[in-house]
């Protein structure tokens, strides 16, 4: 046996309710159960779902530029608070060999070339 | 970072990706043998802005470049004398003095961007960077003394270096 609790509803709605009820041989109790579980969950998701603040819908709605600058100012943001001081690095830290690097331009520069033919 | 963040957003939402999105996509894929990082900066936006779902997804395929000695200063000198903004300069030094977490690494092979103006800035003052880098180089003492610049990329030259270093 559940709770219980008396909530006022629109007279509109309350037939609505009833006349769906019927058609779904569920009693109001539990169609206003899913309902409300259903729409809690979702009200709790779509609070998770924050971009910068909004709705990840209305965010993800953006233009690409209005997206860009959020990013971008929050970037600055992050800059601008206390840095951590720099680390020291390891005295035997893997560094890019010049040798690997020339041939890494060399496979950039080919790749250029090829995509500025296709051009 | 935000194409592939906002990508996972959509698919998720059964919508479709834009071309660059798509891009983002195919790029992090922890199959292509590739490591990739942020800085702690990109890392603090994402916990802050950006939903959990996402930042777990984002997270697993990341790590973490940490500034090491001479960033800073690198970095100011991008900013002042070759008109990098803060945030382009900062990301670029730290590609050349960033570490991993367990320092293993000293700076990175490709720093790889969708914004093609910072890749035609830098390619056009690249000569004039080179030099100003060799300069301060040439004063450090080791460990630092080998380091190079990163190789400026778009992500679709990255996914096609990438893709025939595993045919290779």
């Amino acid at each position: 046996m559940g709770e219980q609790l008396t909530i006022e509803i629109e007279k509109n709605l309350k037939e609505a309710l009833l006349r769906f009820c019927e058609t779904s041989s569920e009693s109001p109790s539990a169609v206003v159960d899913r309902a409300l579980t259903e729409f809690i969950a979702k009200a709790r998701s779509k609070g998770e779902e924050k971009w910068f603040g909004l709705p990840a819908e209305d965010y993800l709605a953006l233009p690409e530029e209005k997206r860009k600058a959020l990013w971008s100012k929050a970037y600055k943001v992050e800059l601008d608070k206390r840095q951590p001081p720099e680390g020291e690095a390891h005295p035997r830290a893997l560094t890019p060999r010049q040798r690997d690097r020339e041939a890494l331009r060399r496979r950039i520069r080919k790749i250029r070339e090829k995509s500025a033919s296709h051009s | 970072m935000r194409r592939y963040a906002e990508g996972y957003a959509r698919s998720a939402r059964n919508q479709p990706l834009t071309p660059e999105q798509q891009l983002a996509h195919f790029l992090l894929q922890p199959s292509s043998g590739a490591r990739f990082f942020i800085s702690r900066e990109l890392a603090n936006l994402l916990r802050l802005h950006v939903p959990p779902s996402v930042v777990e997804q984002v997270a697993s395929l990341l790590q973490l470049l940490i500034p090491l000695k001479y960033q800073r200063r690198w970095a100011r000198r991008l900013h002042q004398d070759f008109g990098f903004s803060r945030e382009d300069a900062h990301l670029l030094s730290l590609a050349t003095f960033g570490s991993d977490l367990s320092g293993e690494i000293l700076g990175v092979d490709l720093f790889v961007t969708f914004d093609l103006k910072l890749i035609d800035r830098f390619t056009a003052s690249s000569s004039t960077i080179k030099k100003r880098f060799s300069r301060m180089v040439s004063h450090l003492r080791h460990p630092y003394t080998p380091v190079l610049l990163p190789e400026v990329v778009t992500p679709a030259e990255a996914l096609h270096l990438l893709s025939t270093v595993t045919e290779e």
